[in-house]
C-alpha cells in the first residue's frame, strides 16, 4: 500500500467544521463509491460503507475515522463586516490573533483581528489576548448569516518527508480508510464509518457503532506529538508520541481502556512485518473509541493513530513515513484477522 | 387551551424535583389523558403519551415531542441541630438562594410526604468557616429552618426527602408570569396546549408526547423514553435566555417577542429549515438561536439515541434562569404551542425523504 | 468471611486487567450457579435460575465491580524511574510512599519530586522506584499495577486496599451461596471497568435486559474528625442509596429495600452522596430504562490503601440481599 498525497491534500484543504462536514463527505463518497458494495448516510450525516455484501459468517469489523475538524461559528454581525464568533472544538486562544479563516460555502476570506500592541495598556501587554476581544474581520458586510461555519484558511504543503497542513486530525484517518477501502479482504465483513462531530463529543460514533454492531473495531485518528526539548533540557517524559517512530497504538486514554487482546495482536503484527511502531503514552485525550467500545453489549476496540505536532492549529506536521507505516500496519492487521483473537 | 394560565400556575406551584417527579407527573398525566392521549410511565419516570396508534395498519412514522417536567431543587442530606442540610438536585445557583422560602416534603413513616414550609436561613458570619464570611456561601453551608426542634425533625424528616422552592407564582403586567420552575414547566404547558388543540393527527404519523424526567441532572428520561419510542423525528421544547440586566448578547432573546429555533450540530439542519418555513408561513415570530456545539437540553441525549434521531429544538425565552423568580411570557408559550401544531400538520409521507442527507448526494 | 475478603482484596486487578479476579470469583462460586459467561468487555455474568414459572419470573441484575484503581506506566526514564498515570481516580494526597505491585510481580514505591503539592491534580511530579536501572528494568509503557495494602483484621472492623469494591464482591459471593433456590432469575454481574466510568455495567445490562437491578458498592462515611460530608456511619448498617452525583435511585427500589430491612430487623441507613456514583447509574439508562438502586457499604478512607469497613455492616448487607432476593419480588 502506498500513501497518496494528492488525496490527502484534497481532504485536508476541504473545510468541515463539526456539524458542517458536507464538503468532506462529498469527497469521500466520490472516492469510495466504486470500491464498496453499500454506502448510506445516516440521520446525523455519518457515512457508513460496507465493503462487500457476501459475508457468510465472516467476522464483522469496523474501521472509523472522523470527518470533522475544529473551527469556528459566526454568532453575530457587529456591523461593517466585523463578526463575533465562537470556537467549535478545542482551540488554544493564543493561536487566534491574525489567523486567516475561510467562511461558509463560498469560503469568504476573513482574518481574526485584535487590538495592536501599540495601543494596548501595560497590563494588557502582560497577558495573552482575551478571547472576548477577538472579532473576525471580512473587510465589509459580506452578508454572512449567524450560524455560518468558518475553518482555518491555511493550505496543505509537503516536502520529501513531512506534511504541513491543517486538519491532519483526522483527514489522515479519512485518507487511510479510503486507501484501505480500495483493497480486498476475503476474511472479513468490513464496515468503514466516516463520522461527524468527533471534536465536540464523539457524537457521530456514538450512533454508528450501534448501527453497525461489529465484533471488533479499529479507530484511526491523529494523535499529538509533544516531542520537543524542555526549557531546561531535562528528559522529556510527557511526549505522548514522537514523530518518526511510526503509528501509535493506544493502551489507555481518558475515554477507553483498550482491549489488550487487540493491543497484543497489533504489536505482534507490527513486529512480524517489521513495521516501525510506538505506544502512545497512556493518559488524557481520547478518540471515537470512547464511544464505539461502549455500544450495545460492548465492542473490543483499538485505536491506531498517526503522530502530529501542533494539534488543533492552522499548521500541524506529520512524517509521511509514519503515515505509510500506519497504512501497512492496519492493512496487515485486517488481512490476518480472525475471531480467535478476541475469542 | 382556555385554561393555559391556570394550568401553568398549578404546575409551578407543585414539586417535581429532578429525580423525584411523581407529584408533577400525576398532574400532567391527568391533563394529558383529558386531552385524549393514552399515557404510560417510562422506567425512569418519564410520562409517555400517544395518539394515533393503530395496530394492524401499515406501520407509520413516529414524531416525539419532549419537554422536561423536572425542576431543580434540593434533597435532605442530614439533620444538624434544629436545621436541615441539603444537597443539590440539578444546577442550583448558590448565589440566589439565601433567604428563599422552601417546602420540605417530610416522608418518615408516611406513605404520602407531609409538606412542611420553611426557609433557607442566611447564617451568621461567625458560624461559617473563616474566609467564607464574605461573598458566596455554598449550599453546603446553608441550613434550612422549618421551625421544628431536632427531635421533631428526626421524627418526621428522612434523609433523601425532597425540598423545593416555595416562592408563589404571580403575574407581572401584560401576560408575564413570574415563579420558580418555569424552566421547564412553561414548555410542558405549551405541549399540553398543543395536545388539547390537536384534533387530527396526520394520517401517516403517530404522535408521542413525553414529559421527560432527570433533564436537570442526567437526561435519564430523554435517553430512555427516546429508546422506547424510537421516533423518526423529535421536537424538544425547552427554555432559553431572556434579555435582561447583564444578559443582552447573541445568546439572549426578548421575552414576549417570539420564540427560537435552535441551530447547530445538535439539531438536524433540514428540520430547522422545515420549522423556519412553517413559522414564516403562519407568521409566528421566531428567531434562529445559534448553538455552536451542544444545546444543553434533552436534544443532546435525543439526537444520539438508537441509531440517531433527527432533532429539532424550540425554545421559549425566560429571564433569570434557575432562580426562584423566573419570568416568561404567556404569549410565547402560546406561540410555541401553535408552532408545534403547524409543524405536526405539515408532516406527510414524504417528510423523511425530504430531510434525508442522501438527497444531496445523487449518484 | 474474613478469609474470603482477604483473598479478594489482596488480588491485583486494576480496571482493564480483571482476569485474575474473574478466575478467582468463578472458582469460589463453583457449584452455586446455573451458568456463567464472560461478555465482550470482560464482565463476568453469573446466572442462577429461578423456580417460578417463566411468565412470573423476574430478571434481577446485581452488580459488584471486580476492578480496583491502579496505575499505568507512561515512561521509564534514563535512570530507571517510572512515570505513570491513573487508572480510575487517584488522590495525589494518598500517593506518597505508597507501594505498587506490577502484573509481573515486581514491587515499587511511589516517590515524588521535592516541592510537590498534594492538593493539585496531576501526577507529573510522582514516580515509581523499583530500585533498578533503565537497562535492568523490565517494566514498559502500558504496563499496569495496583497498590499494596495488606488485609488487617481489627475484630469488628477490617482494613485493606480495594475494599472498593472487593467487599461487595465478597458480599455477593456470600449471598449467592445462601440463595439456594431463588424464585426469580438472578444475574450477578461482576463488572469490569467501573472505576474508569462505570463502563462494564451498561453494556452488561444491555445484554441481560433485567426487570430491575441494584449495585453493591462502597460509600463514604461522615464519622471521622471534622468530616460532615455524609450522614452515614460505620456500624449503623448497610446504606440504601437515595441519590448520588449522577443518579437518583428508583423510589420503588428504595421502598422495597427499606421494607425488607424493617421486616427482617436489619439495621440500615439512608444515603445521599454529593460526589461519585456507581454501576447503578449506567444500568438505569440502558435501553428503555431499568428500575435501579444501590446498597452501599459504609467505608472510611475510600480510594486509599487502608479502606475500612465494619463487619456487622457487611454481614447485614448479605442478610439484606438474601432477604430481598430469596422470595417473590413485589416492586
Amino acid at each position: 500500500m502506498k500513501v497518496d498525497l494528492v488525496l490527502l491534500e484534497k481532504l485536508c484543504n476541504a473545510i468541515g467544521v463539526s456539524g458542517g462536514e458536507e464538503e468532506v463527505r462529498e469527497l469521500i463518497l466520490k472516492e469510495i463509491k466504486d470500491h464498496v458494495a453499500e454506502v448510506l448516510i445516516d440521520t446525523m450525516g455519518n457515512v457508513i460503507a460496507r465493503k462487500s455484501k457476501s459475508t457468510e459468517g465472516k467476522p464483522r469489523l469496523l474501521l472509523d475515522a472522523h470527518m470533522d475538524e475544529v473551527g469556528f461559528m459566526i454568532v453575530n454581525h457587529d456591523g461593517d463586516g466585523f463578526y463575533t464568533f465562537q470556537k467549535v472544538g478545542g482551540i488554544d486562544d493564543r493561536i487566534l490573533p491574525g489567523l486567516k479563516v475561510l467562511i461558509g460555502e463560498n469560503k469568504i476570506s476573513g482574518v481574526i483581528s485584535s487590538k495592536p500592541i501599540h495601543l494596548a495598556s501595560p497590563s494588557e501587554r502582560k497577558n495573552s489576548i482575551s478571547f472576548d476581544s477577538l472579532k473576525i474581520d471580512t473587510g465589509g458586510n459580506m452578508g454572512i448569516e449567524p450560524g455560518t461555519r468558518a475553518g482555518f484558511g491555511s493550505q496543505f504543503q509537503a516536502n520529501k518527508e513531512t506534511i504541513f497542513s491543517k486538519a491532519i486530525d483526522d483527514r489522515i484517518g479519512v485518507a487511510t480508510l479510503i486507501l484501505l477501502a480500495k483493497q480486498e479482504y476475503l476474511n472479513l465483513d468490513l464496515f468503514l464509518t466516516f463520522t461527524v462531530q468527533e471534536e465536540i463529543g464523539l457524537r457521530g460514533a456514538k450512533v454508528t457503532a450501534k448501527s453497525v454492531n461489529p465484533q471488533a473495531a479499529i479507530v484511526v485518528d491523529a494523535t499529538p506529538a509533544y516531542d520537543q526539548p524542555t526549557y531546561d533540557d531535562q528528559e522529556n517524559s510527557f511526549y505522548n508520541t514522537k514523530l518518526g517512530r511510526g503509528p501509535a497504538i493506544y493502551t489507555l486514554d481518558s475515554g477507553t481502556l483498550y482491549d489488550r487482546r487487540l493491543v497484543n495482536y497489533f504489536e505482534k503484527t507490527a513486529e512480524a512485518a517489521g513495521i516501525n511502531f510506538q505506544f502512545r503514552q497512556p493518559g488524557g485525550g481520547g478518540t471515537n473509541a470512547g464511544a464505539v467500545h461502549l455500544a450495545n453489549t460492548g465492542i473490543p476496540t483499538i485505536s491506531i493513530s498517526v503522530p502530529h505536532r501542533s494539534t488543533h492549529s492552522p499548521i500541524s506536521s506529520s512524517r509521511i513515513a509514519d503515515w505509510e507505516n500506519t497504512l501497512l500496519l492496519i492493512e496487515a492487521g485486517l488481512k490476518n484477522f480472525h475471531t480467535t483473537i478476541i475469542n | 387551551m382556555h385554561n393555559l394560565k391556570e394550568f401553568l400556575f398549578e404546575l409551578i406551584d407543585m414539586p417535581g424535583v429532578t429525580g423525584f417527579e411523581d407529584p408533577v407527573r400525576e398532574r400532567i398525566n391527568a391533563e394529558w389523558s383529558s386531552a385524549g392521549f393514552e399515557t404510560k410511565i417510562g422506567k425512569t419516570g418519564a410520562l409517555i403519551a400517544s395518539k394515533g396508534i393503530r395496530t394492524g395498519d401499515i406501520p407509520r412514522n413516529k414524531v416525539m415531542i419532549a419537554a422536561h417536567m423536572d425542576a431543580i431543587g434540593m434533597v435532605v442530606r442530614s439533620i444538624r441541630g434544629d436545621f436541615i442540610q441539603c444537597a443539590k438536585a440539578g444546577g442550583i445557583d448558590d448565589r440566589v438562594i439565601p433567604g428563599l422560602p422552601v417546602t420540605v416534603y417530610a416522608s418518615k413513616g408516611r406513605e404520602i410526604p407531609e409538606p412542611i414550609e420553611g426557609y433557607i436561613s442566611l447564617p451568621h458570619p461567625k458560624s461559617l468557616k473563616p474566609g467564607d464570611e464574605e461573598g458566596l456561601i455554598l449550599l453546603d453551608r446553608l441550613l434550612i429552618d422549618v421551625g421544628l426542634t431536632n427531635a421533631e425533625l428526626k421524627e418526621k424528616v428522612n434523609i433523601g426527602d425532597v425540598v423545593s422552592f416555595n416562592t408563589k407564582p404571580f403575574e407581572l403586567n401584560s401576560k408575564l408570569i413570574c415563579g420558580h420552575s418555569l424552566d421547564n414547566r412553561a414548555s410542558v404547558a405549551a405541549v399540553t396546549s398543543f395536545m388539547h388543540e390537536a384534533k387530527d393527527i396526520p394520517k401517516d404519523w403517530e404522535v408521542y408526547c413525553v414529559a421527560t424526567s432527570g433533564e436537570e441532572e442526567n437526561f435519564n428520561g430523554a435517553i430512555t423514553a427516546t429508546y422506547e419510542i424510537n421516533p423518526n423525528i423529535a421536537i424538544v421544547l425547552d427554555v432559553t435566555f431572556g434579555k435582561g440586566p447583564g444578559s443582552s448578547d447573541w445568546q439572549t432573546f426578548e421575552v414576549g417577542k417570539g420564540i427560537t429555533i435552535g441551530f447547530g450540530p445538535n439539531l438536524h439542519p433540514k428540520l430547522v429549515d422545515l420549522a423556519k418555513k412553517v413559522a414564516d408561513r403562519f407568521e409566528i415570530p421566531c428567531s434562529l438561536e445559534i448553538l455552536p456545539t451542544h444545546s444543553g437540553t434533552d436534544a443532546y441525549a435525543v439526537q444520539i439515541a438508537r441509531e440517531g434521531i433527527p432533532t429539532l429544538l424550540i425554545e421559549i425565552p425566560l429571564r433569570y434562569m434557575h432562580s426562584a423568580a423566573e419570568i416568561v411570557s404567556l404569549n410565547d408559550i402560546e406561540r410555541a404551542s401553535r408552532l408545534i401544531g403547524y409543524i405536526i400538520n405539515s408532516l406527510d409521507a414524504k417528510t423523511l425523504e425530504k430531510i434525508s442527507w442522501e438527497v444531496e448526494n445523487e449518484g | 468471611m474474613k478469609a474470603l475478603i482477604k483473598r479478594l482484596t489482596e488480588a491485583c486487578g486494576p480496571s482493564g486487567f480483571e482476569n485474575g479476579l474473574r478466575q478467582m470469583i468463578i472458582n469460589e462460586l463453583d457449584g452455586y450457579y446455573s451458568g456463567y459467561k464472560v461478555d465482550p468487555l470482560g464482565n463476568l455474568v453469573v446466572m442462577i435460575q429461578g423456580s417460578l414459572d417463566l411468565k412470573e419470573r423476574k430478571k434481577v441484575m446485581v452488580a459488584a465491580h471486580m476492578d480496583e484503581i491502579g496505575i499505568m506506566v507512561t515512561h521509564v526514564d534514563e535512570k530507571g524511574f517510572i512515570r505513570f498515570t491513573q487508572v480510575g481516580v487517584l488522590y495525589p494526597a494518598y500517593l506518597p510512599m505508597a507501594r505498587v505491585r506490577f502484573s509481573n510481580g515486581l514491587i515499587g514505591v511511589v516517590g515524588m519530586e521535592p516541592g510537590t503539592k498534594l492538593d493539585q491534580p496531576g501526577f507529573d511530579k510522582f514516580f515509581i522506584d523499583v530500585g533498578l536501572s533503565k537497562e535492568e528494568n523490565p517494566i514498559k509503557i502500558g504496563d499496569a499495577g495496583c497498590f499494596i495494602g495488606d488485609f488487617v483484621d481489627m475484630g469488628k472492623r477490617v482494613v485493606a486496599k480495594s475494599m472498593d469494591d472487593r467487599i461487595s464482591v465478597a458480599i455477593a459471593i456470600e449471598a449467592i451461596k445462601k440463595l439456594r433456590q431463588p424464585k426469580n432469575d438472578l444475574y450477578f454481574v461482576f463488572t469490569c471497568q467501573e472505576e474508569v466510568g462505570t463502563r462494564g455495567a451498561g453494556t452488561a445490562a444491555f445484554g441481560i435486559e433485567p426487570d430491575l437491578a441494584f449495585a453493591i458498592d462502597v460509600t463514604m462515611t461522615g464519622d471521622t474528625p471534622n468530616n460532615k460530608i455524609i450522614d452515614v456511619h460505620l456500624g449503623k448498617g448497610p446504606a440504601i442509596k437515595i441519590k448520588d452525583f449522577w443518579m437518583t435511585a428508583d423510589q420503588k427500589i428504595v421502598k422495597w429495600m427499606e421494607s425488607c430491612a424493617i421486616q427482617d430487623k436489619i439495621p440500615y441507613q439512608r444515603e445521599v452522596l454529593i460526589a461519585g456514583s456507581t454501576d447503578a447509574r449506567a444500568i438505569q439508562i440502558t435501553r428503555s430504562g431499568v428500575s435501579s438502586g444501590c446498597i452501599s457499604i459504609p467505608c472510611r478512607y475510600v480510594h486509599s490503601t487502608v479502606e475500612m469497613v465494619d463487619m456487622s455492616d457487611v454481614e447485614d448487607a448479605v442478610k439484606l440481599i438474601v432477604g430481598l432476593l430469596k422470595d417473590e419480588i413485589k416492586v
